[in-house]
């Protein structure tokens, strides 16, 4: 049997042997019980699509459009952070990757690489992922850093007030190895935290330590009186906070649980991805990150009424075990499972995929009369 | 490197420890739900099947998880559940848990049939401390014991309504379970009612047989608030009827349980069963729960559901046996930093902040309206 790897999953068991428990731990744990951390990935079995047959698909266009910038598919790469631990590269490798896919990679506020080095690995539409720290003045400095330095949008993560609860953080007593830092943030922050030694997790403690709870929607307007880059907000779950945001003037949302790490019990994001999706009626485009493994993964999102999805682990786990090489494969099998997702169920372009095109659990089960 | 499995990181973990440190036959003495332990399972399972619906983007710079209970304030809503025998743990047993609980500025509720009498539990310090009643064939001994749980300063009694006989619990038929013979009911001590008989059964279901009071009924909960004038609360309500029966007999709260899923078997979850209990209150009288809480999650999924706090029984008690008041002591501060974080997270600064739309149960799941699929003709 070949050692060909066909799909994005295998890259994570290969991962788990290659890396540090420490670090892989790091990159797979969800928060307390795991429970949404594994309700992600099953809440997407959960839902079927109904292919049209007989379509005309021998000529199939995966692009799409994101706030204005034009993409090879409506995949895109989610903020991961410390991909140094990964691989030697870290971001500069995921950059890379992502360029050459044409699509869009959205940079870690915890980057063990500077915004400045990512850009200089070549063009390429990269958005910048934000915690607002205690020290505004200096997350305004990373904010126009990521401005000149060529970053496209502002991804402002709301479901981190402090950090979930991660058991094997604990356990493992997570601290980052020397060598490494958050690059972008080491001057104006106490990074030297995350280094410290403690009987829990260094990421916690920087977190409590470092970053602001007391951020509301106001956080927007102040961000956009520093800014003229685009705003996302990532970590909705809510309707209302889908009105919210909206009301509040961000230029997207992303449907997001923080890959299962914060909050447990939430529900998996496609679960919640249509409520949001009816509460904002088409004012912003709405966006999906957790769980996405399978190019029907992502046609599922689409279905459902997302613009594009996030994948965040999978990146990380192809960075693991092969660099940026394993960075383009990740993408390229996402890439050509969604080709063939669109294809076998009747699509050409992204704009026929509809809602009719999947059943959900909610949906009424349609009994023949005979 | 510190042994990486060494930290416990939740209060499950403490059972673990417990289950190599106890006898089997204590063990599953408190492990132990009735005949199929369905509802065992279902008491945690249901809390798995509650989502939360957060808010984000809130000021939680300040997250106080402090309440008032029957007009105590105590540090969060999460106490201590009545569960019998402690020195079947661990030596200081019952004085233990108190400790631990004061420190933690919190409710204790000793139970009727502790291993340490009321005097002695108060005498480990102040506390606030309820005392948890089983009734009696032989009235003037309940009569004698809330006296002395009223002098001790114990300021509520938990009258528990679901056990007029004792439910079926194999491991103990099997392990013809009875109290090590150097243990005693310390409240029952000279009363001759202190001991258990060795039987070829439960030792714990014949003494229930032979010395509680099977007609117990609700006319008797009237009876019991002409000898005290402790707030009475019932423990064991799991329906809209008896929460109605409850209140017109006016107590002062319900305890939403099932016994540890140690009677009954086959009833709900007590997170089920909340809300329906909740409703039939209409507000009248605090509803509390207990039976699975083992995460801040499950506290805050109650909470939302109406409850006004909940106790924790069987993890104090793994607590106990592995590391005494200091297990104790790390139980409550487990499920106090999760409850804390869990409303953080939520988006709820205070215990009065949390409300049924932060969480979305599997019915209202189930109840979402459905998309109607339209065929095109063509």
């Amino acid at each position: 049997m070949s050692n060909e790897i066909v799909n994005v999953r295998e890259y994570e068991a290969l991962a788990k042997q290659k890396l540090p428990k420490m670090f892989y731990d790091y990159y797979a744990t969800g928060a307390d019980d795991q429970w949404t951390l594994r309700e992600n990935i099953e809440a997407f079995a959960r839902i079927r699509i109904r292919p049209r047959i007989m379509v005309d698909v021998s000529n199939v266009d995966m692009s799409t459009e994101v706030l204005g910038f034009k993409l090879s598919m409506p995949i895109m790469v989610a903020p991961t952070g410390h991909q140094k631990l990964a691989h030697n590269e870290g971001e500069l490798a995921t950059a890379r990757a992502t360029s050459a896919a044409d699509t869009i990679m959205v940079l870690s506020s915890s980057a063990n690489s500077t915004l400045e080095d990512v850009a200089k690995t070549g063009p390429g539409i990269r958005f910048f992922q934000l915690y607002i720290f205690k020290n505004r003045e200096g997350v305004a400095e990373v904010v126009k850093r990521a401005e000149r330095a060529g970053f496209k949008a502002i991804v402002l993560t709301g479901d981190s007030p402090c950090l979930g609860h991660r058991e094997n953080d604990i356990k493992n007593r997570f601290t980052l190895p020397a060598h490494l830092t958050i690059s972008n943030f080491e001057k104006i922050s106490d990074s030297s935290i995350l280094q410290s030694k403690s009987d829990k997790s260094s990421l916690a403690a920087f977190a409590d330590s470092q970053i602001d709870s007391s951020i509301t929607w106001k956080e927007v307007a102040w961000l956009r009186g520093i800014t003229s880059l685009p705003i996302l907000i990532k970590g909705v779950l809510t309707g209302e906070d889908a009105a919210l945001a909206v009301h509040s003037g961000v230029d997207g949302i992303i449907v997001s649980n923080h890959g299962a790490r914060q909050l447990d019990y939430v529900p998996a994001t496609i679960s919640v991805l249509e409520e949001i999706v009816q509460a904002v009626g088409g004012r912003v485009p709405v966006f999906l990150d957790g769980g996405v493994r399978r190019g029907t993964d992502v046609f599922k999102a689409l279905a459902l009424g997302a613009a594009g999805v996030f994948v965040g682990r999978p990146v990380v786990y192809g960075l693991a075990v092969d660099g940026e090489a394993g960075v383009r494969k990740v993408l390229k099998m996402l890439h050509d499972e969604f080709e063939v997702a669109l294809k076998l169920s009747g699509c050409c372009q992204v704009q026929d995929i509809k809602r009719s095109h999947v059943w959900t659990e909610n949906d009424p089960l349609r009994r023949s009369k005979l | 490197m510190a042994n990486p499995a060494a930290t416990i990181t939740n209060v499950c973990e403490f059972e673990e420890v417990a289950k190599q440190k106890l006898p089997k036959m204590v063990y599953d003495y408190y492990a132990s739900g009735a005949e199929d332990q369905w509802t065992l399972k279902e008491n945690r399972h249901a809390f798995e099947r509650i989502r939360f619906r957060p808010r984000i983007l809130i000021d939680v710079t300040n997250v106080d998880t402090s309440t008032t209970i029957l007009g105590h304030k105590v540090s969060m809503p999460i106490m201590v559940a009545p569960t019998a025998m402690q020195r079947m743990a661990h030596p200081e047993g019952e004085l233990a848990t108190a400790r631990a609980v004061a420190s933690h500025d919190t409710i204790m509720t000793l139970s009727s049939w502790a291993t340490s009498s009321v005097e002695e539990v108060a005498s480990t310090g102040p506390g606030i401390r309820f005392f948890q009643l089983y009734v009696y064939k032989d009235r003037n001994v309940v009569a004698q014991l809330v006296r002395r749980a009223e002098k001790a300063g114990f300021t509520a009694i938990a009258l528990t309504v679901d056990t007029p006989i004792l439910g079926r619990r194999e491991a103990d038929i099997k392990n013809r379970f009875s109290l090590p013979p150097h243990l005693t009911l310390k409240n029952f001590e000279g009363l001759d009612l202190g001991q258990m008989e060795k039987t070829q059964d439960s030792g714990l279901a014949s003494y229930v047989a032979g010395q509680i009071d099977k007609s117990l009924s609700w006319k008797d909960v009237k009876w019991l608030q002409s000898i005290t004038s402790m707030p009475i609360l019932v423990k064991g309500v799991i329906t809209a009827e008896d929460t109605k029966l409850a209140i017109q007999c006016g107590c002062a709260g319900i305890i939403v349980s099932n016994h540890g899923a140690r009677q009954l078997d086959y009833v709900p979850a007590t997170i089920s069963a909340l809300e329906e209990v909740v409703k039939a209150a209409a507000g009248k009288v605090p509803v509390f729960l207990d039976g699975g809480v083992r995460r801040g999650t499950d506290a805050l999924k109650a909470l939302a559901l109406g409850a006004s706090g909940v106790f924790v029984g069987r993890p104090v008690l793994w607590g106990l046996a592995s590391e005494g008041e200091a297990g104790v002591k790390k139980v409550l501060q487990m499920l106090r930093e999760e409850f804390q974080l869990a409303m953080a997270l939520a988006g709820a600064t205070k215990v009065s902040e949390i409300t049924r739309s932060h969480v979305q149960t599997e019915q209202e799941r189930m109840a979402q309206l459905p998309n109607t699929i339209t065929y095109s003709r063509l």
